[in-house]
């Protein structure tokens, strides 16, 4: 680094970015908590219900103060470049998160509705399996990638929303063709991958954002 | 060792004392030539024109003076003004400019007599102007001409350097921001300048002894080519050779009008400062 | 008129005496646009505003190599006439400097030089002058106050109005609120947004969030030399150069 300017010890604004990537710290072991409950609850049996609602309400707490904080950095130091870029994404970052909890509390809440306490659900079992731990693993990259700033780690997760799709895309045509028995047990199938679905477009979201902090790139998302 | 403190008040009450006799003596002075002189301030005294050394008034020199100095400042002031802005706008720093103003610098130390030996010598015989009001008047411009140029120059060089950016990024030429803008907010400095510079030829006798006339005569002149009165050399005339109590009368009340005439000259110097000032303070925010 | 070249410098060197300023410096500045130049004290930026309008040329000791185009001619050719450009890029300083005139004069003394006007028509310059400044409102019933007695923040919008009252076509800013308070300072940087509708603007301003407010086009000079130049939304948003990252995120300075 050049040596005839001076690097600043601390600014006045990265205590308040510390809170923020404090935050965003929970948030990120609450999601990935609440949607993994809720999958093996789903795939195990288990009342993970109240449980779940009660991470999932915390988790949008938690992303109101993320807004918070961020408005109240812009109209106290008036950041710039990567520290507004750091900001506009952890707004990103952190509603994808709360949806992550979102999504795990409605998964529960059809467990609650069609199959009460019952264990295992044979139809679909196999699929829903799959693509719980496809998204559990995307969760885990892009809360990953977003933590270490890798960029490969993000776009990686952008490359496995394609299969999440295609996997989806099947199991609705086989289910249309070959529906099970109990119509409450059909809707359950499809409304659960359809979740599970959309928690990876948040995951791929949310990579999406990690790029645009670290490159500026906009942020594309899952379309 | 000696407390820091008792030394501190100790020099306090030196300085205080050192302070107060430069005043008293001052004030002593003026209340001498006041109560001496006092009783000559008659209507008379300031009206008439004085005949030998013990009788008559001090008209034609308090005229006198005013018309020397007036010749004076025609010459002096313009020239004065001229060369201070020369250098403090034109002059390039070299060599030239500083012995120049060294020069300038000398001439204010020359003492009055010599400048009135040249005055006697150059303006008197060399260009045959005569013991004259127009030698006089000018051999006093080349004893304040160092002062007007010091003051004018010391004016115009406190004029904020951005006035004249602002006038210059207007697209103004120089000789447009010395004459419209600088010359303008130096104004009343020379002025102040011209006025002490003024008062110092108000008072001054060696030069006029030798240049302009006896101070004894009692008429006014008719044209700037004839002798003319003034009252310093009319008081050191008198007072050197008047010997009769009248005499150092007419001594005494001739001084208290010069002193009355160059303390309004003051006055009205610091007045005219003051006002200017305090138009043109400069607010911020 | 817009997106059209107004000022572009090629290769431009400037040194006093051998301090080197200015590097070589390849920059064009839009018409119409608010170009902010900013940087940390001593980067050149002041300096670079007043090689467009030769106030350089005050300073002894003053080397410039390159060419600065203004409208497709060089400034620096022996044929320019300094009185003229200067004319025609107008500039008003850091601290404001009003004539110790009335407000009026002020105003008038430019067209007065320039032999451009009197009488009626120079008062129809004062006031157009004055309203384009957003000051006529204040001072149109004192127009023959000393121009000593207004606030800091009039003074400057009267010095605005004196660089407005000879028609240039640029208008250089040397940090014109840094010596104002922040309701003055709004003033100012609101109105020279406003003022480039009919002139091209070129602020000098070493207030980072200044630059982001007012400009279209931000510079970034440090140590004489341009590390960014570009769009005001991309620099702040997305700098290309470390340095200029470092420097508006307040990590050096």
């Amino acid at each position: 680094m050049d040596e005839r300017f001076i690097m600043s010890e601390k600014r006045l604004l990265d205590s308040g970015l510390n809170d923020l990537a404090d935050l965003l710290d929970d948030m990120c072991k609450l999601a990935t908590d609440t949607v993994s409950a809720s999958i093996q609850a789903y795939l195990e049996g288990g009342d993970v219900f109240i449980q779940v609602r009660q991470w999932s309400d915390t988790l949008f707490n938690l992303h109101t103060q993320v807004g918070d904080k961020a408005i109240e950095l812009i109209a106290r130091y008036q950041p710039v470049a990567t520290d507004l870029r750091l900001i506009k994404a952890s707004i990103e970052i952190s509603y994808d998160l709360s949806r992550f909890g979102r999504y795990a509390y409605d998964i529960s809440t059809i467990l609650k509705k069609f199959n009460g306490t019952r264990m295992r659900v044979e139809y679909g079992r196999d699929v829903i399996a799959e693509m719980g731990e496809r998204t559990m693993s995307m969760i885990k990259s892009s809360i990953k990638a977003y933590r270490t700033k890798n960029i490969q780690l993000a776009e990686k997760v952008g490359e496995d929303d394609k299969e999440i799709d295609e996997i989806y895309l099947n199991h609705l045509k086989y289910s249309a063709e070959n529906p099970p028995q109990s119509m409450e047990q059909l809707i359950a199938d499809i409304l659960t991958v359809r979740h599970l679905e959309r928690i990876a477009d948040h995951a791929v979201d949310l990579s999406s954002s990690v790029i645009y902090m670290i490159t500026g790139k906009p942020i594309s998302g899952w379309r | 060792m000696v407390n820091e403190q008792v030394k501190e008040k100790y020099v306090k009450i030196f300085l205080y004392f050192t302070a107060s006799f430069s005043i008293l003596v001052l004030i002593a002075i003026m209340f001498f030539i006041a109560i001496k002189g006092m009783g000559m301030l008659t209507v008379e005294f300031l009206t008439t024109a004085p005949y030998r050394f013990e009788y008559g008034g001090i008209y034609p020199q308090i005229i006198g003076t005013l018309y020397l100095t007036g010749v004076c400042m025609v010459f002096a002031g313009p020239i004065g003004i001229l060369a201070g802005i020369y250098l403090s706008e034109y002059a390039p720093v070299n060599i030239i400019t500083k012995i120049l103003r060294f020069f300038v610098e000398s001439l204010a130390g020359v003492p009055s007599i010599v400048i009135g030996l040249f005055g006697l010598a150059f303006l008197v015989y060399y260009m045959h102007f005569q013991i004259s009001l127009f030698s006089g008047g000018l051999a006093l411009g080349f004893m304040i001409l160092p002062w007007t140029v010091r003051a004018s120059e010391e004016a115009i060089r406190a004029v904020p350097f951005s006035y004249r950016e602002a006038s210059l990024a207007l697209g103004a030429s120089k000789w447009q921001t010395i004459k419209e803008v600088v010359a303008k907010a130096a104004a009343p400095g020379i002025v102040t300048g011209l006025l002490l510079g003024l008062g110092k030829a108000i008072g001054e006798t060696a030069v006029v002894l030798l240049t302009a006339g006896s101070g004894l005569e009692s008429f006014l002149p008719r044209s700037i080519f004839e002798p003319v009165a003034s009252l310093p050399v009319y008081l050191y005339m008198i007072a050197t050779q008047g010997h009769t109590s009248e005499a150092y009368n007419r001594a005494y009340g001739a001084a208290l009008v010069l002193l009355g005439i160059f303390l309004v000259i003051n006055v009205f110097a610091s007045l005219l400062r003051n006002y200017y000032i305090k138009k043109h303070r400069v607010r911020f925010g | 008129m817009s997106n059209q070249t107004r000022i572009e410098t090629r290769n431009l060197n400037l040194r006093f005496g051998s301090a080197v300023v200015l590097k070589n410096l390849n920059m064009s500045i839009k018409s119409n646009f608010v170009t902010a130049i900013m940087g940390p004290s001593g980067c050149g930026k002041s300096t670079l505003i007043r090689t467009f309008n030769r106030l350089n040329d005050l300073i002894p000791e003053c080397h410039i190599e390159g060419e600065v185009i203004l409208n497709g001619m060089n400034i620096f050719d022996k044929k320019v006439d300094v009185v003229e450009l200067r004319k025609r890029v107008g500039m008003v300083f850091q601290k404001p400097n009003p004539f110790p005139k009335s407000i009026y004069d002020n105003v008038a003394y430019g067209p007065k030089m320039h032999g451009m006007a009197h009488g009626k028509k120079l008062d129809t310059i004062v006031e157009k002058s004055l309203k384009d400044a957003a000051l006529w409102a204040e001072v149109k019933d004192r127009l023959r106050d000393s121009a000593l007695s207004l606030s800091g923040g009039q003074q400057q919008r009267l010095c605005i109005a004196r660089t407005l009252s000879v028609q240039p076509e640029v208008i250089l800013l040397d940090e014109p609120c840094s010596a104002l308070d922040p309701a003055a300072t709004a003033k100012i940087e609101s109105l020279m947004v406003q003022l480039k509708k009919n002139y091209t603007v070129i602020v000098v301003t070493h207030n980072m969030q200044q630059a982001a407010r007012v400009s279209d086009y931000t510079a970034f000079l440090y140590l004489g030399e341009l590390m960014e130049y570009g769009e005001a939304e991309q620099v702040f948003k997305n700098p290309s150069n470390k340095l200029t990252e470092d420097f508006i995120t307040g990590r050096f300075g």
